[in-house]
């Protein structure tokens, strides 16, 4: 019991956090706890959480991904080519497909032609998200008749939303996947130490492509999600995704610096931002003040990670 | 001497492509080589440039500035909106009709300068004393300016017809425009300090190997502060350069000069993982992306192609940076 008290380690200051801001939120709003509150808040932060995931991963080996957003935009926007055909399985498929290509380009390039990651997915964020807008001339598509489409973000199970199953769907998903697999596991070995990885028959490269082909998956479903939602596919979508979604891995622990970061901080840190968004809102904050609060709290949270560091020494 | 002309060549190589892109340029656009064009292109690096330049101070410590972007018109509407706040107080008017700045250009300047380097001291001291990695810092940062921007704006523009400040950006001297000087001048001051001085090898040798440094006695701390000082100050000057060519600042203006200045400098050649790279190179790469822009317009490709053709450009720079040493070392 002790043990697995101990294993929480570097997410008890965030589930502190999560359960201070919470106490506080009941206190301002009794609204707070209304089961449609609840839901919405999920429901909106979750496309941003789907990504991080993804995010957490390619951090986790090292590596960064800023293409996060145009990837969104582009894989959604391919499959709203295909909207006439007025089927929901190809749109989605086809969406997946060129989101988790993508991603594998991302991979390729930093594995195989060696661009430090920074500059690769700089680089790709341009070239993807206007490969988007050539694509469909700048315009949106509309999936409003594609109903299984439509689900994805507007349906209910029940009494709970879709959208919020698949958010709980995929954070077991990819919790037993870097906790648990192989995969996830040489996915820390190669973060915290290549040599040391490549050494113990690792293979460094595939590694590290899973990690940005997954990461590419996930957007192209938060994508979709998101697309669902407004009822449009539109190109313009996504547009500095990468910052809140970094934001949101770092906060849920994961290093820059790679061999560090977890599924379920990511999952606390996704519904730190979500309840302090939803604070916000109750406390009538515009959006933009918001960002101010959100940047604070990042800054506060990586310095109280840091001293805390310290103080352990 | 083949030697000596080899090493001016491999120093030298972007000012060759530049050329090279001005000869197409004036082969297939009978445009290209006009006064009007040269000095649209020229006044057009003046801002990415200076941005780029900043940036390259960052990078060669080995951190990275993602802040300069938010904070290139962060500067002016601070300004302003302080002096009107100001001016609600003790009741002097400071915007007119339809949120026209009528006020001294002189506070507009001196306002922005104090602000880029307090945001400077603020990046260098959270990276430094708050030991939070530079990427993450200045990602905040620049959230928290963009977030201000809005909120200090409140979502308007303000209009900045004043002459006294307008003519920085209209203004040219001996046919080339004003922002052009500065940005020349400022980069001729940078690259004197680098080369000559006691802050430029400061500045090389925690690029190079900051472990060392500090065991020789550098005040390493210290040096990496100043460098992100020096970028925030090239920030503002930039934006005030920005805002009088526009006659505007407005929150959602400046959105992506970050990445653009990252380009810039990153093709000139300066290493993102530090130690690589002066004021020159990021020099070399804003007139050879510079005039590839001005080509694209020439050309009449939008913004999308131009895009994704500077997203190749980046990524293949960089791989060839990787493969060999090819441009070289300063």
């Amino acid at each position: 019991m002790l043990k697995n008290i101990k294993n929480l380690g570097s997410n008890t200051n965030l589930l502190i956090l999560f359960f201070i801001l919470c106490t506080f939120a009941v206190f301002i709003s009794p609204a707070f706890l209304d089961f449609n509150n609840i839901q919405n808040i999920i429901r909106t932060v979750m496309v941003l959480g789907i990504i991080a995931f993804g995010l957490t991963m390619v951090m986790i080996v090292g590596e960064i991904d800023l293409s996060v957003g145009s990837i969104a935009a582009f894989s959604c926007a391919f499959g709203g080519m295909f909207v006439d055909s007025n089927s929901s399985f190809l749109v989605i498929m086809l969406t997946l497909f060129a989101g988790t290509f993508c991603g594998f380009l991302n991979g390729l390039g930093v594995t195989f032609f060696k661009v430090p990651s920074l500059v690769m997915t700089l680089g790709t964020m341009a070239i993807i998200r206007n490969a988007g807008y050539i694509m469909t001339n700048g315009q949106a598509a509309y999936p409003t008749k594609l109903n299984i489409y439509m689900a994805s973000a507007k349906g209910y199970i029940g009494n709970i939303p879709i959208p919020v199953i698949i958010f709980i769907l995929l954070s077991i998903i990819f919790t037993i996947i870097v906790r648990y697999s192989t995969v996830g596991k040489s996915l820390y070995v190669v973060g915290a130490n290549n040599v040391a990885s490549l050494l113990s028959g690792i293979q460094n490269n595939s590694a590290k492509i899973i990690a940005f082909t997954l990461c590419g998956l996930c957007c192209s479903i938060a994508g979709l999600i998101q697309s669902a939602r407004l009822g449009q596919i539109d190109p313009h979508m996504g547009i500095g995704w990468e910052l809140t979604v970094i934001a949101i891995a770092v906060l849920g622990g994961a290093s820059l610096y790679g061999g560090k970061g977890s599924i379920e901080g990511t999952i606390i840190a996704t519904l730190i931002i979500g309840v302090i968004n939803n604070l916000l809102n109750l406390l009538g904050m515009s959006n933009h003040s918001q960002e101010v609060v959100i940047a604070f709290i990042i800054i506060a949270m990586v310095l109280l990670h840091n001293f805390g560091k310290d103080a352990k020494r | 001497m083949f030697k000596l002309i080899n090493n001016f060549f491999s120093n030298h190589f972007l000012l060759f492509i530049f050329f090279v892109i001005c000869l197409i340029g004036t082969f297939t656009s009978e445009y290209f080589f006009t006064v009007t064009n040269l000095q649209n292109m020229i006044r057009n690096m003046a801002v990415p440039g200076l941005l780029a330049l900043g940036v390259s101070f960052v990078f060669l410590v080995s951190r990275i500035d993602l802040s300069v972007g938010s904070l290139t018109i962060f500067g002016p509407i601070l300004a302003v909106s302080s002096l009107a706040f100001l001016g609600d107080i003790f009741d002097f008017k400071v915007l007119i009709k339809g949120n026209q700045y009528a006020n001294s250009a002189m506070y507009l300047v001196i306002v922005s300068l104090i602000t880029g380097i307090v945001v400077g001291v603020l990046n260098g001291v959270g990276v430094m004393y708050g030991k939070i990695t530079s990427f993450i810092m200045t990602l905040a940062m620049m959230k928290a300016l963009w977030g201000l921007n809005y909120v200090l704006t409140h979502g308007h523009a303000y209009y900045l017809q004043i002459p006294t400040f307008t003519w920085m950006g209209t203004l040219n001297i001996f046919h080339i425009p004003f922002m052009t000087w500065v940005y020349v001048i400022m980069t001729i001051i940078a690259a004197f300090i680098m080369r000559y001085t006691i802050v430029g090898r400061r500045i090389y040798a925690i690029g190079g190997d900051e472990k060392t440094a500090r065991l020789a006695g550098i005040n390493v701390t210290f040096w990496i502060i100043s460098a992100f000082v020096m970028s925030s100050f090239c920030a503002s000057v930039a934006g005030l350069l920005f805002s009088s060519r526009l006659q505007t600042v407005d929150a959602p203006l400046a959105v992506g000069f970050e990445l653009t200045a990252i380009a810039f400098a990153v093709v000139g050649g300066v290493s993102l993982t530090g130690g690589r790279g002066s004021p020159y190179r990021a020099f070399l790469g804003t007139i050879v992306m510079g005039a590839l822009f001005s080509l694209f317009s020439m050309w009449g490709l939008n913004t999308w192609h131009r895009n994704i053709v500077v997203g190749i450009i980046i990524i293949l720079v960089v791989m060839l940076d990787q493969r060999k040493n090819r441009f070289g070392r300063i």
